[in-house]
């Protein structure tokens, strides 16, 4: 067991990768009530060709396998999982990002009996023919939620031009086509490559102690038989350095109140590995921050002449694979929008220029917001990076926030923000409504 | 512990070492006034946005990275019958940041300079930061019209209730909006100034003389704490009224209204919550179990339980021939209830739930602010002991009877198929 001091937040977390590849990370909170427990495998939609466990072939599943396995994962032979932590008093959930899939559980009751719940429940799949069935009924709700929610597909529109041909511009749940295909073959075929232990982390954090929990997590994990892990061969996913396949405008019209408008820019530039990867991330969010907040000479320009309003966002994403930033709001002139966005982005250097003083009054924002979000065990857990970026924590964030150089932002800018990256989507009322 | 400024205005300060963050609010707290509905998110958004010592929003953005990325954010909230102002200010403790200053001082300074000194001329609003913030309400008001789940919920009360100031959506109405001017408004702000009960309440690790002595700086008079009712009460309608409409959605939103006459920490409450976890309100519920799990006909179908209007909701989605057998399917979870048919399983897991959500609130300064707000406006503080002892007291008859004042009185439908 290693524990990390994070003497600055008075925080100290305790970590052990397990025998069978299980990573641990346990951070006891003093005065809270409630215990937070999150087991994630670094398996998301995106991941839908690869090479089954004891395969030898490259295989496609159906669009939606990842979010349907999340689902049906809580079934077992004699009981769902879901009741049983209903029964130990605690709040279940579980979510399918792009390319994670991660359960959780929440409680201020027995939380070492629920955190078995969950480590059981996850490690024990159990699919039958019938159940997969009946949950295409749902699923196929939840895909028609979504398609009559404005803000998702305004959300997957700039995704879509950013990403054809790419598995990103796909739904994570899959469509109501796609989901009818799936079979209990492509459960147990997706289940046994990607949960292997050893592709995994179990991140826990409230009021409980480390020693006795990572002692029962250990005495857990041993009871198990795990196949000896074995490397992941997923296929490589289209990716088109160029640019070149970039659709750069797509409009949709709906039956909708206001047109509503994005400028995406596609990561072309590569990733740097590991740790450094978030420091890349940070000091990209860095610059869009410099560019588009609040606190920007822009943003106050286009607030005073009506081209946005309290709609305006940017976000930055970076998962395994891929990234990307969008520029969005609810507009009346989306046109204009879409123009000054670009506009913005494409003199981003020299507008950077001069912009010293607003560097460091960032600084302060994102170290503020950063230990903000400490308060919240959710925050804490869920921000842990995996893979991704080594075992980065978020109070790992702060430090590299400390030492961001101004000098470093002007490098992004140049090999992040490229004109031939660009792209823009927007969704306009229909005639009449 | 509370303590009077000066009648009318009080300051709570509770001190905790458990979060990172200070928390404070100023409350303004009025009887709810259907024409004065969207006055007052107005008013919180041309508060939130300048004042006189930071005219620009710019300059409220930089003041607020300054004091390392504090937030600082006005909302309205619609409680019972009372209306809530609630100006809220939070920030990282400095005792986590190297040459902060005193931050909690700061948080007061600026409370102080947003809510006593706005952006004024000529007895108005500043007009052109009025008209900005109108506008973009506006865009608001009309946007919500595309998140069809919020659509039909609003529909939905729209229909219920018989007070226009419960009807109305608690963030106003177009109508309304359009007639305000700078003038009026800044009149109507001043009248809040003066006459609402105010409430300041400060969590966080601090030191309680100090808070008082900051809050004492307040330029605020005497008046009168806030006298009106706080639990609205509606007659109950002789017939059941059905609701339609037509838009070019893919899923049906259908949504009822029960009247529920018990509020909150009154008499049947703790079984109310014990009713409405069994009924629709948590991940275990009936309906969860039975439109979603058996019968696969929703992801989502649900009910809420509002404590201060005394009404219970219900919300599902769903494909728009499926009407008939979802609505029967929910008729028949609550005619279950009445008539007993809840395992014993049933009954306890659902206590243990609410006990989880309430002392998960417990870790969430936001929610324990609101808490102490809330204890303030009800005049009753409960322990957590309390609470515990008082569900854990809830029998299972007391269930079955609180579950049989239940009345169905509104049912809304939203479907996508245009006759």
């Amino acid at each position: 067991m290693e524990i990390v001091q994070y003497e600055q937040f008075g925080e100290k977390m305790y970590k052990e990768k397990l025998i069978n590849g299980l990573e641990v990370n346990i951070l006891p909170k003093e005065g809270y009530h409630k215990t937070y427990g999150i087991l994630t495998t670094d398996y998301g939609s995106l991941d839908n060709k690869f090479v089954p466990l004891h395969k030898t072939k490259m295989e496609q599943v159906p669009d939606g396998v990842a979010h349907f396995l999340e689902h049906k994962l809580f079934e077992k032979k004699d009981h769902d999982a879901f009741d049983l932590f209903g029964h130990y008093g605690a709040d279940a959930n579980a979510f399918t990002s792009f390319t994670n899939t991660s359960y959780l559980f929440s409680t201020v009751n027995y939380p070492q009996k629920n955190l078995e719940i969950l480590l059981d429940f996850v490690q024990d799949p159990y699919f039958n023919a019938k159940s997969v069935e009946k949950e295409k009924g749902i699923i196929g709700q939840e895909i028609k939620m979504y398609e009559d929610d404005v803000e998702w597909r305004f959300y997957f529109g700039i995704l879509k031009n950013l990403y054809p041909n790419h598995p990103l511009s796909v739904d994570i749940a899959g469509t109501v086509d796609s989901i009818e295909q799936i079979t209990v073959q492509n459960l147990y075929d997706c289940y046994q490559t990607f949960y292997h232990p050893s592709n995994m982390n179990l991140f826990v954090t409230g009021a409980i102690d480390p020693e006795e929990t990572l002692k029962l997590i250990r005495a857990n994990q041993a009871k198990k038989q795990f196949a000896s892990d074995a490397e992941i061969k997923r296929a490589e996913l289209p990716n088109d350095e160029t640019g070149k396949d970039i659709i750069p405008y797509r409009m949709l019209e709906l039956d909708t109140q206001r047109p509503k408008a994005a400028v995406g820019i596609k990561g072309l530039d590569e990733v740097p590995e590991g740790r450094n990867g978030l420091i890349y991330k940070m000091q990209v969010e860095m610059l869009l921050w410099l560019l588009f907040s609040d606190t920007s000479v822009n943003y106050t320009r286009l607030y005073n002449e009506g081209i946005i309003d309290d709609s305006f966002d940017f976000t930055f994403q970076l998962e395994r694979s891929f990234h990307y930033a969008s520029i969005t709001s609810d507009t009346d002139n989306p046109e204009r929008f879409c123009h000054d966005i670009i506009d913005i982005l494409e003199n981003a250097e020299q507008l950077l220029k001069g912009q010293y003083q607003q560097f460091n009054l960032a600084k302060k924002e994102m170290i503020g917001r950063q230990i903000h979000a400490m308060n919240s065990l959710e925050g804490i857990a869920n921000q842990y990076s995996g893979h991704l970026f080594t075992g980065a924590t978020i109070f790992d964030k702060v430090a590299i926030v400390q030492k961001m150089k101004f000098e470093e932002v002007l490098l992004v800018c140049r090999s992040f923000l490229r004109s031939e990256a660009v792209s823009v989507y927007q969704i306009l009322p229909k005639e009449g409504s | 512990m509370r303590t009077e400024i000066t009648p009318g205005v009080n300051l709570t300060v509770t001190p905790t070492k458990q979060f990172k963050t200070t928390r404070i609010a100023i409350a303004l707290i009025a009887p709810l006034d259907s024409r004065a509905l969207t006055k007052r998110i107005l008013l919180a958004n041309v508060l939130e946005a300048a004042s006189a010592h930071f005219p620009t929003q710019k300059a409220v953005a930089e003041k607020l990275s300054e004091m390392y990325g504090a937030g600082f954010g006005v909302t309205v909230e619609r409680r019972g019958d009372a209306h809530i102002m609630n100006c809220v200010f939070d920030s990282v403790n400095e005792r986590y940041l190297p040459d902060a200053g005193n931050l909690v001082s700061a948080a007061f300074t600026f409370l102080k300079q947003s809510l006593f000194e706005p952006l004024i001329s000529d007895g108005a609003f500043d007009r052109e930061s009025f008209e900005r913030q109108k506008k973009n309400l506006g865009s608001y008001i009309r946007s919500v019209r595309d998140d069809k789940q919020l659509y039909a919920a609003l529909s939905l009360q729209k229909n219920y209730f018989t007070d226009e100031a419960q009807s109305t959506p608690s963030f106003g109405t177009y109508e309304q909006l359009r007639e305000i001017t700078p003038t009026e408004l800044y009149e109507y702000y001043l009248k809040c100034l003066a006459n609402d009960q105010i409430e300041v309440v400060v969590a966080g690790n601090v030191d309680e003389q100090e808070c008082l002595a900051l809050a004492s700086t307040l330029p605020v008079k005497p008046r009168r704490l806030y006298q009106g009712p706080l639990f609205y009460n509606q007659e109950r309608q002789q017939a059941v009224y059905e609701g339609n409409e037509h838009q070019a959605v893919v899923q049906g939103k259908l949504d009822l209204a029960y009247k529920f006459p018990v509020y909150y920490r009154k008499e049947g409450y703790y079984a109310a919550l014990i009713f409405n976890g069994i009924f629709g309100g948590l991940p275990l519920s009936k309906l969860f179990m039975n439109v979603r799990e058996r019968a696969s006909l929703a992801y989502y179908a649900t009910s809420s339980y509002d404590s201060f209007r005394g009404f219970i909701s219900v919300q599902t989605g769903i494909q728009f021939q499926n009407k008939e057998a979802v609505q029967t399917i929910i008729t028949k979870q609550l005619a279950d209830i009445k008539n007993g048919e809840i395992s014993q399983r049933e009954f306890q897991d659902t206590k243990k739930a609410l006990q989880n959500s309430f002392l998960s609130r417990l870790d969430s300064p936001s929610n324990n602010l609101d808490q102490t707000l809330v204890d303030i406006l009800t005049r009753k503080h409960v322990s957590a002991y309390e609470w515990q002892a008082k569900l854990n007291a809830v029998r299972f008859e007391d269930v079955i009877e609180v579950a049989r004042k239940t009345e169905l009185q509104t049912i809304y439908f939203l479907d996508g198929e245009v006759n």
